[in-house]
């Protein structure tokens, strides 16, 4: 079975890297821009895992997992979250939502793959 | 894997993103305790960095790193915006834009670039305090497990709630599996209730197990990365000393006895050894330790927070399409329209009322469709005009004056090669209004007038052009001061009789200029003559207004230069005209008396007011094939000015696509393009604001 | 063990994961009352995780309790490793009569 990754994040290019990365490791994977937008693909496609920048506009990454703990179809899905070392004080913010996995910015595209393959089976 | 197009499209994104932070940066200034505008410009700077690093590249990341922590102790109140802060920050944006096409391209940084960026980042540091090393990325590393290595034993104990947070340990076995072998796995059931009273929702396993890897500690470590703060993991190397294990032993929740056989299960230790621990040593291994882990991490609440204001540029979604495929697409609906007024014709001359009906639908599908392709190449005019806070910004401070720039009519929709090719004349004129139309603060204190000096930039579109207008409140044009310098510099005779208009209109001449002092934005050898010549090439003109001490505005009018337009259909012997529609005024009756006089005097009487006529049978050379008394006018319009044009049928409107002109024709500035009718056959498209200079200019001479 | 009642047969489809494990949860609780050994067909299942798993480990445990057995089959061989791996299935590979 194919899984499916949901990537959130304001920075398009940054979305097809990742999309390239996960893709090519035989992900499927979906885009959104910004939590909002990543809400309205929740929409019953079954989703593995989410990986979200906390940064955006619109709606940020703290509030988007909130919001996906109260979603009975998605509440326990693995979200790895995007950040920079800069901002310790969101990684307490979305520890505190449920978040547990956390992906530094700059990554490398291997560093996503390898951060991935810790929470999904391929 | 082929990067090239997610490249592109950083580089795009982050020039966005720096105009967003230089328009935010300049916002700043005035409301500088904005947590909006912060934000969104340390958002802006992060998105730069952090995409470059996906990337790797180093000199944008490592620069904007330093950018954003400024930034950052901005956000968190440690350090407050003020103009000097600000100013670094817009030199700091320059560098990164700078810094994107050689570091893109993979060129090494130029000695003057690299100067930049040193200079800039000491200046930063200054304010960081304490300056940060550069981020470092940090990657797993892949192993492969040896077959005969000797196995390590691995103690897992889980926060029950893991699962909910979306840690499935499975799939850490699995990424164990993916640098080494799980020899044995023993899955432990002794915190588990009976089935009756457990939340399946929530993990009670313990698993024991035996791991064979040639990976080091910190690998095998790292695979736990996000279960850190929600479990435990015991670590004993393989050929570790018993007495680890002993250790191991006395940390396992399990009596001895079971925790021994554990071990024994997994195949970390053989009877004899446990035998050995268990004997020799004669440690306290019976008393039980606490079960492993306090539930440390209250769950989710419920999410309650509002969403965070956004910057509104982000607001909207966009997607990026190739221009040509764009002019592709524009190109075929074009087509489309053609062929569309071909078979609605074809059906009408058949009489066949479903097949009218039918192909009245399509047209008005079709219609829809050009609509749609035409917005598609539109573009607001506000992002250009937004640019120019940047200069206003930098060239009042350059010059000592101050100066607000008002901004009106951004939501102006014109076509994007106009828009990109309109910058610079724009540019050329907001700067020369703030160099010589804005008068230093003391002198305009002396007159009266406010502190702050006004550039205003307006867009709005009035009968099928656009008009962009630059006007500030400064000292006015001096008529007698740019007569007496044209008579100079020998543009124009002493004795020449000229409007104001006509005098004002001098300063667009080549080698003209007034300045009394040369300033460092005048003296670049480039005058307004480039404007006017870079306007006219868009087919555009300039009007300039000016009211002595009350300040100058200058009026650019252009074509809205589109591939299909609305067109009236006009006859002329056995051609065929097309008016674009938004040009035509009125049509009117044309008696034969009336003829002989426009005839002899290229003008009419129309309600009281003098209508230049030309006959276009005889702009064209065409015999006219009127047989009646009466011809017919289509009364023309562009800007203030008004023709009227005698043809010999009017057709009515029609919908057309341009087909630009043949190198033949393009000498021709009274015509435009041509166009193919839904019959075949070919129609000329007037280019009216060349038919009436051209009849004005008949007129004059 | 009671070797008079056969097995009672169990036929589960779709996702054994933490979204359907409740459901699982109490249907294995009825299964259990019956005192048989329960026999459980996964050839339909597509998806198991930990808290799947851990439902059948338990109810193994409870039925071994009992004096009774949990018995799996017909599972696809993407799953095979995880059962494998969770000790759910005999070392050897899984050819249930």
């Amino acid at each position: 079975m194919v899984k499916t990754i949901l990537i959130i994040d304001d920075s398009a290019s940054l979305r097809q890297v990742v999309k390239l990365t996960l893709t090519s490791a035989g992900y499927e994977v979906i885009e959104a821009c910004d939590g909002m937008d990543a809400l309205q693909k929740l929409d019953g496609t079954k989703i593995h895992l989410i990986i979200c920048d906390v940064n955006m506009p619109n709606m940020d990454g703290i509030t988007f997992v909130k919001r996906v703990k109260t979603l009975p179809n998605y509440k326990f899905t693995p979200i790895i979250m995007l950040t920079t070392e800069s901002q310790e004080s969101k990684k307490q913010e979305g520890q505190a939502a449920g978040a547990r996995a956390w992906v530094v910015k700059p990554f490398k595209p291997e560093t996503m793959l390898n951060a991935v393959s810790k929470l999904i089976l391929p | 894997m082929n990067l090239d197009a997610a490249v592109e499209t950083y580089r795009v994104e982050s020039l966005e993103l720096l105009d967003v932070m230089e328009q935010s940066l300049i916002a700043l200034e005035h409301d500088t305790a904005n947590p909006e505008l912060i934000n969104a410009i340390f958002r802006t700077a992060h998105t730069i960095k952090g995409t470059g690093g996906v990337f790797g590249f180093d000199p944008i990341v490592g620069f904007t790193h330093q950018v954003e922590s400024l930034l950052d102790r901005i956000r968190q109140d440690q350090l407050s915006a003020d103009s000097g802060l600000i100013g670094l920050l817009l030199d700091c944006a320059d560098h990164i834009r700078n810094l994107l096409e050689p570091v893109i391209a993979g060129h090494p940084l130029s000695g003057a670039l690299t100067g930049t960026g040193q200079t800039l980042q000491a200046a930063l540091a200054r304010y960081i305090e304490a300056p940060i090393a550069a981020t470092a990325t940090r990657s797993g590393d892949d192993h492969a497990a040896g077959a005969d290595t000797p196995a390590w034993h691995l103690s897992l104990r889980f926060d029950p709630a893991i699962l909910q947070r979306g840690l499935d340990p499975v799939s850490l076995f699995n990424y164990l599996n993916g640098m080494g072998t799980i020899v044995r796995l023993v899955p432990l059931l002794d915190q588990a209730p009976p089935l009756a009273a457990l939340d399946p929702e929530r993990c009670f396993l313990g698993f024991e197990l035996s791991y064979r890897t040639d990976a080091p500690r910190e690998a095998i470590e790292s695979a736990f990365e996000f279960f850190r703060e929600d479990g435990t993991l015991q670590l004993v190397a393989p050929g570790s000393p018993l007495s680890d294990y002993a250790r191991l032993l006395q940390t396992l929740a399990e009596s001895t006895g079971q925790a021994g056989e554990l071990l024994l299960r997994t195949g970390t230790l053989t009877p004899a050894e446990l035998e050995r621990i268990l004997t020799r040593e004669d440690t306290p291994v019976a008393a039980a330790i606490p079960p492993p882990p306090a539930v440390t991490q209250t769950r989710a609440a419920a999410g309650q927070a509002a969403p965070s204001p956004g910057h509104k540029a982000a607001d909207r979604h966009f997607i990026r399409i190739d221009s040509d495929r764009l002019q592709l697409l524009i190109n075929l609906v074009g087509e489309l329209v053609i062929a569309g007024a071909n078979t609605h014709l074809l059906a009408r001359q058949a009489r066949a009322a479903p097949v009218v009906e039918s192909a009245a639908n399509l047209i008005r599908l079709i219609e829809e469709v050009r609509n749609i392709a035409l917005g598609l190449q539109m573009v607001q005019i506000g992002s250009t005009f937004q640019r120019f806070q940047r200069v206003v910004h930098d060239v009042s401070r350059e010059l000592g004056k101050e100066i607000e720039l008002h901004i009106s009519g951004g939501d102006t929709e014109l076509d994007k090669s106009v828009v990109e090719q309109i910058g610079d004349p724009l540019m050329h004129l907001v700067r020369n209004a703030m160099d010589h139309g804005i008068e230093p603060v003391a002198e305009r204190l002396a007159l009266g007038k406010s502190r702050h000096g006004t550039v205003s930039l307006n867009a709005c579109h009035d009968s099928g052009s656009i008009v962009l207008e630059v006007s500030d409140d400064g000292y006015g044009l001096n008529r007698d001061k740019i007569l007496a310098r044209a008579v100079e510099k020998g543009i124009r005779p002493a004795e020449a009789v000229l409007s104001n208009a006509d005098i004002y209109a001098l300063i667009f001449e080549p080698g003209f200029s007034t300045a009394d002092q040369i300033s460092s934005l005048s003296g670049r050898g480039v005058g307004l003559d480039v404007v006017k010549r870079n306007v006219e090439a868009l087919r555009g003109e300039i009007q300039v207004e000016s009211e002595p001490g009350h300040g100058t505005l200058i009026r650019i009018r252009l074509p809205l230069t589109l591939a299909i337009i609305d067109g009236f259909l006009v006859r002329v012997g056995n051609e065929r005209y097309v008016i674009p529609m938004d040009m035509l005024v009125e049509c009117l009756e044309y008696d034969g008396q009336t003829r002989q006089q426009s005839t002899r005097q290229g003008y009419l009487d129309v309600r009281g007011e003098v209508l230049p006529v030309i006959r276009l049978a005889d702009l064209f050379s065409v015999r006219s094939t009127r047989t009646e008394r009466r011809e017919n006018i289509a009364v023309v319009r562009y800007g203030h000015q008004r023709a009227g044009l005698i043809v010999d049928e009017l057709l009515g409107e029609f919908q057309t696509v341009i087909k630009p002109l043949g190198a033949l024709f393009s000498r021709l500035a009274t015509l435009s393009g041509s166009t193919i009718l839904g019959s075949g056959e070919v129609a000329l498209i007037l280019d009216i604001p060349g038919l009436i200079h051209h009849v004005m200019t008949r007129e004059l001479s | 063990m009671n070797a008079v009642a056969a097995p009672l047969e169990l036929a589960l489809a779709g996702e054994l994961t933490i979204y359907s494990a409740n459901d699982l949860r109490n249907l294995l609780v009825t299964a259990l009352d019956q005192a048989r050994d329960v026999r459980i067909d996964l050839g339909e299942v597509s998806d198991i995780d930990t808290a799947g798993l851990q439902l059948l480990l338990v109810a193994r445990r409870e039925l071994a309790q009992q004096g009774h057995r949990l018995l799996l089959q017909g599972h696809h061989s993407h799953l095979t490793d995880l059962l494998t791996l969770y000790q759910l299935l005999p070392d050897t590979p899984p050819h249930e009569p």
